[in-house]
């Protein structure tokens, strides 16, 4: 027996491995390799025959064989666990206690629900109750409740998938529903089941029928919020915006609001925050504005209040939106809005 | 919406620098997406003639121009294009001119000859893609004056987002106006005559308008003989810089009216029009199809409203002209149309038939119904000015019901309280007037307020309050600090955030990975875990059709997914809706909706590392474990595991997961015919879980707070056992029997601790399990022989019963 003969043994064995696929052949190569009478305990009965000053390397090299050999197959028997065929298959004992589950590194969270999770956990500090509501959602509480009229334009910023709402259902027979174009039919439903104060925040999942791209996607998050009570003002509206704004984007940022429209918000806003990177010199991030867009917001419209049963002329309120995706973009620069979605463990694991 | 600055400054004065008019408008709600200058590259770019053309002494295709710029001595520029000639007007650049990108003229030796300039195409210019030769201009242009300026290309357009209220925006004048809000300077509009309505025009066209409702007023104007022929250079230009291509003086004019004044006009070759009938009407058994003017033959929806002539369409009211009607070159009498259409009605058509055009973009916003005899005069006039012909005398307008305008009450302290802060009345008036907003003080504290016919958008309080707020700032809005509206919500023993927080904390704990996906997935894929997935009506691609039925979907996708890119082993979790329809009404429809958790475990779990000889993979003992770790954080427990039959897990090797009765979920292999599907290598391990059960669970147990049991006062004994078994004998059992054979409450706990099998056991089909068993009296210390008994009587009922044998 030469080194050669142990180095090409190796070589076989280690290959014999790979092909296996079953627990029987499992068993078959540790009967054939392993046991006191398998190829790996002949070859060192061999070793008698061996040259004398020859004998202690070949020894070495074997003992390396054996426990080189033993590591693969066990790990082979780990990995191939369940891989088994039906005959033994049967014989996995489902009753054998939990295993604990080894943690050799830290779990990574997804920056979408990290982002989320932190923008939440101000507004509750702010006072705010979190509310939830379907994603499958009727056009009364996505659009009409929301002052959509029917043909109007506005509806042309949302673009809607529709939904069939039975197995059977044929066109014409009862209006489709829809799956939710904004966070924003939560607040009608939570108007709907309470009455004023309100003060609560809205996160979830929305969606658009618009083209994939870089910068949108068809599926994403944001957080509204909803403050009803009698005397509310665009001056509230404001202090917790900024309170919000100094809490996640730093203390020393500005905010500045801008006119626009929204068919549920009368005034409407735009709300800018000074670029925190920069600090509003003006960057790439900002697109050298000096300002993010990083909310809608509004005094509720009086449209909306009447259609819940509150009456606009004893309660007022506001309400804002972020887009959790776009916030979570700019904040951990990433630039394209599909990275978030395809889970690659790669990107997650920088969390 | 493109804004010409040059056209803008038309009808008012602006006391802003480019940028700082886009940051006004900006700060009025006009968001500007970019602003651009066309005339960028013109600098150094002057009007030259061509006095005198040489051939180039080296250079076959080259040619000498003598150009005069102007200067005493014309310049000498090498030139290549084929069709320069002497007499010609051309662009040149000068030395030192910047062409962008870099490319700067210098003084130089083409072939050995001087060049001092460059003779331009329009491409290297920026105005077009021309770049055929080089581009010459039109004669009148003055020899050495700057090309920008001649051209009144020395423009910036801005490119604003008109948010879809704001119909009243979309033209130069709507624009004007908002500048007029912000400056308050004076308005200079065109102000054309207007005909008396009837004259000789009623004795040649008449107007019917069956359906008023869709179509209140139509007005009409005609000019005969007129020269079509192309516009002039400043018209194409400006037409050319908000957008739109030039195409003749007639269609050219009604599409500048467009942009001046935001009203989509008309014009009809005349002579098309049989008799001089007009019938605005619906398609309902007039017509199913038409040839549009770009030539496309179109199905008509029943209640599209069509401009016809009693007998055929002469084109889609308010969306676009028919190519039997369109301008030729060969027209010589046209009809202008300038009409209010019902905007709704418009939409629908539009959206019915896929077809968005500048028209009707504004017609189903809402166009101004006072400006329609205005818009069809300036148009007339202008084509009779650029095109020669007369216009007809008088003017149609077929108005049978005035539309109404519109006025609200308004009282400046409700804008105080909705902006939280008191604009001076006196303020509050001049805005108003800036805006055409007349009003009338009832009292103090009530006025009422008349509406311009442009602003569509305007109805009530509400918006005048953001007209306010608008036009004197949102910064002027006070930053509050008190808070309205106390903590209000259910005051839940557990939230739903709390309880989220649970699952995701204990989860990435264990080292799992969160995953957040698109819930819209294929049939097939969704079929695989419920047979009746929800259905989009219109998916964005037939592959994406479903809603998810399950989170496993997405989670093998993430695995299939990673696993191609070199993933060894993989931990992944994800919480999200699920959907199907169920039998039983739910809130929307048959739409069944909740929360479910999955999780996946697939290929090594643990790395071969310093402290461990070999890599441990993944199996259903460590699916449990998870399992486990998970109810236990979450208060919800002791679990009981079931038989499952779900058929996207292998039979064999699946649980179901219980907390006492109810099930919470399932876990076990993901079966092969599925894991087929996904291309996995590995084996998958996967989870699901009832999120909406797990959290009614949790908040259960919150309510009930678990009592704990008084610390032992006396010492346990410990004994391990090793016991060889056949295969099938399940480990339950075995602990169930010890249990069984020790009814004294001194058997404190069973654990077992090692699963064993030798060569010669396998091929027995056997295993050997070992445990380890804890006993303890609540009362005395225990002796060791009485602890002897127990076992030996233990072990007597593991061997009767289960057949097993002590390993030695």
């Amino acid at each position: 027996m030469t080194l050669n003969e142990i180095s090409s043994v190796r070589e076989k064995l280690l290959a014999d491995l790979d092909t296996l696929t079953g627990a029987d052949q499992l068993v078959a190569f540790q009967l054939a390799h392993l046991t006191r009478k398998g190829t790996i305990a002949s070859m060192f009965d061999q070793l008698r025959d061996v040259p004398k000053e020859e004998k202690p390397f070949a020894g070495k090299e074997l003992n390396a064989l054996r426990q080189l050999v033993e590591e693969r197959y066990k790990e082979k028997e780990s990995l191939l666990g369940a891989t088994t065929s039906a005959s033994t298959r049967s014989t996995i004992d489902l009753t054998m206690p939990a295993r604990t589950v080894p943690v050799t590194s830290p779990g990574h969270e997804h920056p979408l629900m990290k982002t989320l999770n932190e923008m939440i956990s101000i507004f509750e500090r702010l006072g705010f109750a979190v509310e939830y509501g379907p994603e499958v959602e009727d056009d009364e509480h996505n659009f009409g409740k929301l002052n959509f009229a029917p043909d109007h334009p506005a509806r042309d910023m949302q673009d809607t998938f529709f939904v069939k709402p039975s197995a059977d259902w044929k066109a014409g027979e009862t209006a489709p529903l829809l799956l939710r174009t904004h966070t924003s039919p939560v607040q009608i439903r939570l108007m709907e089941r309470q009455a004023p104060p309100i003060r609560a925040i809205m996160p979830g999942r929305v969606y658009r029928n618009e083209a994939i791209s870089a910068r949108s996607g068809v599926a994403f998050f944001q957080l509204e919020g909803l403050v009803i009570d009698k005397g509310v003002s665009m001056a509230d509206l404001k202090g917790v915006l900024l309170s919000f704004a100094r809490q996640f984007f730093g203390s020393d940022v500005k905010i500045r609001l801008r006119p626009s429209f929204f068919p549920f918000t009368e005034p409407s806003a735009e709300v800018d925050v000074s670029c925190y990177i920069c600090g509003g010199k003006g960057c790439r991030v900002c697109k050298n504005s000096g300002w993010l867009e990083i909310v809608g917001s509004g005094m509720v419209h009086p449209n909306v209040l009447t259609a819940c049963g509150i009456d606009p002329e004893i309660y007022t309120g506001y309400a804002f939106g972020f887009g959790i995706d776009r916030t979570a973009m700019m904040r951990y620069g990433v630039s394209d809005i599909r990275d978030f979605f395809e889970n690659d463990y790669r990107f997650l694991e920088q969390f | 919406m493109r804004i010409s600055l040059n056209w803008l400054s038309d009808y008012i004065r602006i006391p802003f620098t480019p940028d700082e008019l886009a940051e006004r408008l900006t700060m009025l709600g006009l968001e500007i997406d970019a602003i651009e200058r066309p005339g960028e590259r013109m600098d150094k770019v002057v009007v030259g003639e061509v006095v005198e053309l040489t051939p180039h002494p080296n250079a076959d295709k080259l040619r000498l121009a003598r150009v005069s710029v102007g200067a005493e001595t014309p310049l000498r520029i090498v030139c290549g294009a084929p069709n320069v000639a002497v007499g010609q007007k051309v662009p040149v650049a000068l030395i030192g001119a910047d062409l962008g990108e870099g490319f700067i003229i210098k003084k130089s030796k083409i072939r050995g000859e001087t060049s001092e300039g460059m003779i331009c195409s329009e491409r290297e210019l920026g105005i077009s893609e021309k770049h055929e030769g080089i581009w010459v201009l039109p004669r009148e242009l003055a020899v050495g004056s700057n090309l920008a300026v001649a051209l009144g290309l020395n423009d910036t357009v801005f490119e604003i987002g008109i948010t879809p209220n704001r119909a009243d925006c979309l033209s130069h004048i709507g624009i004007a106006r908002e500048v007029r809000a912000i400056t308050g300077e004076k308005l200079t509009l065109p102000a054309p005559t207007i005909a008396n309505i009837g004259g000789a025009l009623a004795n040649e066209v008449r107007i019917s308008l069956p359906q008023p409702d869709l179509c209140p007023r139509y007005v009409a104007k005609m000019i005969r003989g007129v020269t079509v022929r192309p516009s002039p250079e400043w018209l194409q230009r400006r037409l050319e810089a908000v957008g739109l291509r030039p195409r003749n003086n007639v269609v050219d004019v009604t599409n500048f009216v467009l942009m001046e004044c935001g009203h989509p006009l008309h014009a009809f070759d005349f002579d098309t029009v049989e008799k001089g009938e007009i019938v605005v009407r619906t398609a309902a058994g007039f017509a199913t199809e038409y040839v549009t003017l770009d030539g496309k033959t179109r199905k008509l929806p029943s209640d599209a409203l069509l401009i016809t002539d009693g007998k055929k369409p002469l084109g889609i009211a308010g969306i676009m002209g028919g190519e039997n009607s369109e301008i030729r070159d060969t027209t010589t009498n046209v009809l202008i149309e300038s009409a209010y259409f019902n905007p709704s009605s418009i939409r629908r058509t539009a959206k019915q038939m896929g077809l968005s055009t500048d028209a009707s973009y504004r017609f189903e916003r809402g166009t101004n119904f006072d400006v329609l005899m205005g818009a069809a005069e300036r148009a007339a006039h202008m084509i009779v000015e650029l095109g020669g012909g007369e216009i007809v005398e008088g003017l149609i307008d077929k108005y049978p019901t005035a539309l109404v305008h519109k006025e609200f009450k308004f009282r400046p302290s409700r804008a105080d309280l909705l902006l939280g802060f008191a604009v001076p009345r006196q303020r509050m008036q001049e805005v108003f007037a800036r805006l055409d907003i007349e009003l009338e003080q009832m009292n103090e504290d009530l006025w009422e307020l008349h509406i311009p016919s442009y602003r569509v958008d305007l109805e009530r309080e509400e918006d005048a309050i953001e007209e306010i707020a608008r036009v004197v700032g949102y910064d002027q809005i006070p930053i509050s600090t008190f808070e309205r509206a106390p903590l209000t919500g259910l005051r839940d023993p557990l939230k739903r955030k709390e309880f989220d927080e649970i699952l995701r904390s204990t989860l990435l704990a264990l080292g799992a990975i969160e995953c957040v996906s698109v819930p819209l997935v294929s049939a097939k894929d969704a079929k695989n875990f419920h047979e009746h997935p929800v259905e989009l009506i219109n998916p964005l691609n037939e592959e994406k059709d479903r809603m998810r039925s399950s989170i496993a979907i997405n989670l093998l996708d993430a695995a299939r997914h990673n696993q191609r890119f070199g993933a060894q082993g993989q931990r992944l979790f994800e919480t999200g809706n699920v959907f199907h329809y169920s039998s039983s009404p739910e809130a929307l429809g048959n739409v069944k909706q909740g929360a479910e958790l999955g999780v996946l475990i697939t290929g090594v779990q643990e790395p071969k590392t310093a402290y461990n000889a070999t890599s441990i993979g993944a199996d259903i003992q460590m699916m449990k474990g998870l399992t486990e770790a998970l109810a236990a954080r979450a208060g919800i427990g002791p679990l009981r595991y079931e038989v499952s039959s779900e058929r996207y897990l292998e039979p064999n090797e699946s649980l179901g997961v219980c907390a006492g009765e109810i099930r919470i979920g399932n876990i076990g292999r993901l079966s092969a015919a599925v894991s087929k599907e996904y291309d996995l290598r590995q084996n998958a391990w996967i989870g699901l879980f009832d999120y909406e059960l797990l959290f009614q669970l949790a908040r259960n147990a919150r309510l009930k707070p678990k009592q704990v049991n008084p610390l032992p006062k006396y010492p346990s004994v410990e004994r391990d056992i090793a016991l060889v078994l056949k295969s099938d004998v399940t480990a339950r059992s075995v602990e169930e029997c010890i249990h069984s054979a020790s009814p004294s409450k001194l058997l404190q706990s069973v654990r077992l601790f090692d699963e064993f099998r030798s060569p010669e056991m396998k091929t027995m089909g056997e295993r050997s399990l070992a445990l380890n068993l804890v006993f303890r009296s609540e009362d005395r210390t225990l002796e060791e022989r009485e602890v002897d008994d127990l076992i030996f009587l233990i072990i007597k009922r593991l061997e009767s019963e289960l057949h097993a044998r002590l390993r030695v």
